[in-house]
């Protein structure tokens, strides 16, 4: 009668069973449960006996002995190329790889916002001395990054060709540097303005004149501080990624020796 | 060799001392150009394999950080000849075949008949086959310890794993070895011959139980 139930072989492999069984590594009472199913199992006795089988063919097979000493000679110890290394490219070579790529990308980044700080910083300094107006500060950022042609029309130039349309039909007398102006000094009811007339108006009852208010600034800052925030978080990933899979590729190659 | 003659030869050979290096390979090349076999199958191949695992090791020895320096050698062999592997397949050129040596079984009795001679070396290579059939992590774990005696704890450190997990290697790969080796069941020992039957019911243990 076979007792070879579910449950019985349920907790692991019948395999791992076996092998620990023939290493003799089941602890005591195990080793009893499986005693006892051998009694009554044939298929588990077969089985049994083919694991032990395999095991004792292997441990059977004729010892290997280096036909040659493998001593090195002063030439192969301190010698310029080491033949492992001769016979390809190592497989570490794409770890490596992808390691300096995000390194450099993320000194890249970096260079690129130390270059946009650095563009910003100058302007301030331009404006503190009394050079340009904060306003006429930002409407150059935003001029700088419109198109060329829509900066053209901007600042007051003719267009090579006239964009059909109801902002380039409309006669642009003044270009958004003398608009800027307007802002500051306060005419809430020139239509290019997009700021409210009312804050315009509260700004110079207080006599604020060149402020933060002045609707041009609002916009500029607002992008640019999450652009270098955004750019300084990828950039410090791109390093953090980059030598951390270094330290890797180097330890592992330190590994594989 | 006893362990602290061994360290101190280690330290010996981290402060370039050749002939202390030396005196260690001598002690381990024959288990180094062993596994280089086993795994490679090749004789000129493993010869090359070992005399390069030796030279990476000394110039690296200052990264072995204690341990089985055993353990550290094989480790150095077996990954230089995946790498091997790994290059001969980028290559394609190189025949496979030549210079293949297959599984050899010990000789039992010296007064061995030419037909008892022959079933041993077909034997021995339908076990190359089995072995050569098993995934590359199951056949290290199989070659390093029933075929070279490595201890299980050896065995994980050689491959970095825990014992469990080499335990586990070693289980799956003698599982899929037996059942390998029962497709030839001519050649097989009489342990082996399990009737189709009980083949039958192991595989769904629930119907009697």
């Amino acid at each position: 009668m076979m007792r070879s139930s579910w449950k019985f072989w349920r907790r692991t492999s019948i395999d791992d069973e076996l092998s620990s069984y023939v290493d003799g590594l089941l602890d005591e009472a195990r080793r009893a449960e499986i005693d006892a199913e051998l009694k009554t199992s044939q298929v588990l006795r077969q089985r049994l006996g083919g694991t032990r089988a395999t095991v004792d063919l292997l441990r059977s097979a004729e010892p290997v002995s280096a036909p040659r000493s493998f001593a090195l000679t002063p030439e192969q110890a301190y010698g310029p190329a080491r033949p492992l290394e001769r016979r390809g490219p190592s497989p570490m070579v794409p770890a490596f790889a992808a390691a300096a790529a995000a390194v450099a990308v993320g000194l890249l980044l970096v260079g690129n916002l130390a270059g946009t700080l650095g563009q910003s910083g100058g302007a301030r300094d331009l404006m503190e001395s009394g050079m340009l107006t904060r306003q006429e500060n930002a409407a150059e950022s935003t001029i700088s990054s419109l198109p060329p042609m829509m900066a053209a029309t901007a600042v007051g130039e003719a267009p090579a060709e006239k964009v059909a349309g109801p902002e380039s039909a409309a006669p642009a007398p003044q270009g958004a540097r003398s608009f800027a102006l307007k802002s500051a000094a306060g005419t809430p009811e020139d239509p290019a303005t997009d700021g409210s007339p009312a804050l315009l108006a509260s700004a110079d009852k207080l006599g604020v004149g060149e402020t933060a208010l002045a609707p041009a600034t609002a916009p500029s800052e607002a992008v640019l501080l999450p652009l270098w925030q955004l750019e300084l978080a990828l950039a410090l990933v791109a390093i953090a990624f980059g030598s951390s899979a270094l330290v890797l590729a180097l330890r592992r190659r330190a590994g594989r020796a | 060799m006893t362990a602290p003659d061994e360290q101190q030869l280690i330290s010996r050979a981290q402060a370039g001392d050749l002939p202390a290096f030396n005196r260690l390979v001598e002690t381990y090349q024959h288990q180094v150009f062993a596994v280089a076999m086993r795994l490679a199958r090749n004789r000129a191949a493993a010869e090359d394999l070992a005399q390069d695992a030796f030279i990476s090791a000394f110039r690296n020895i200052r990264s072995y950080r204690g341990g089985s320096f055993k353990a550290w050698l094989v480790r150095i062999v077996t990954n230089a000849t995946y790498d091997y592997f790994r290059s001969r397949e980028r290559r394609k050129t190189e025949s496979i075949e030549a210079n293949v040596v297959t599984f050899e079984i010990r000789l039992v009795s010296p007064a061995e008949s030419p037909e008892s001679a022959a079933e041993r070396a077909e034997l021995g290579s339908h076990i190359s086959s089995g072995l050569d059939s098993l995934p590359a992590d199951q056949k290290l774990a199989v070659v390093l310890v029933d075929v070279q005696g490595f201890s299980y704890e050896e065995a994980a450190e050689t491959m970095q794993v825990s014992i469990g997990t080499v335990k586990s290697r070693v289980a799956r790969g003698r599982g899929k070895l037996r059942d390998f080796l029962q497709t030839r069941p001519e050649l097989l020992p009489s342990q082996f011959r399990l009737d189709t039957e009980g083949e039958k019911q192991i595989a769904s243990p629930g119907r009697d139980g």
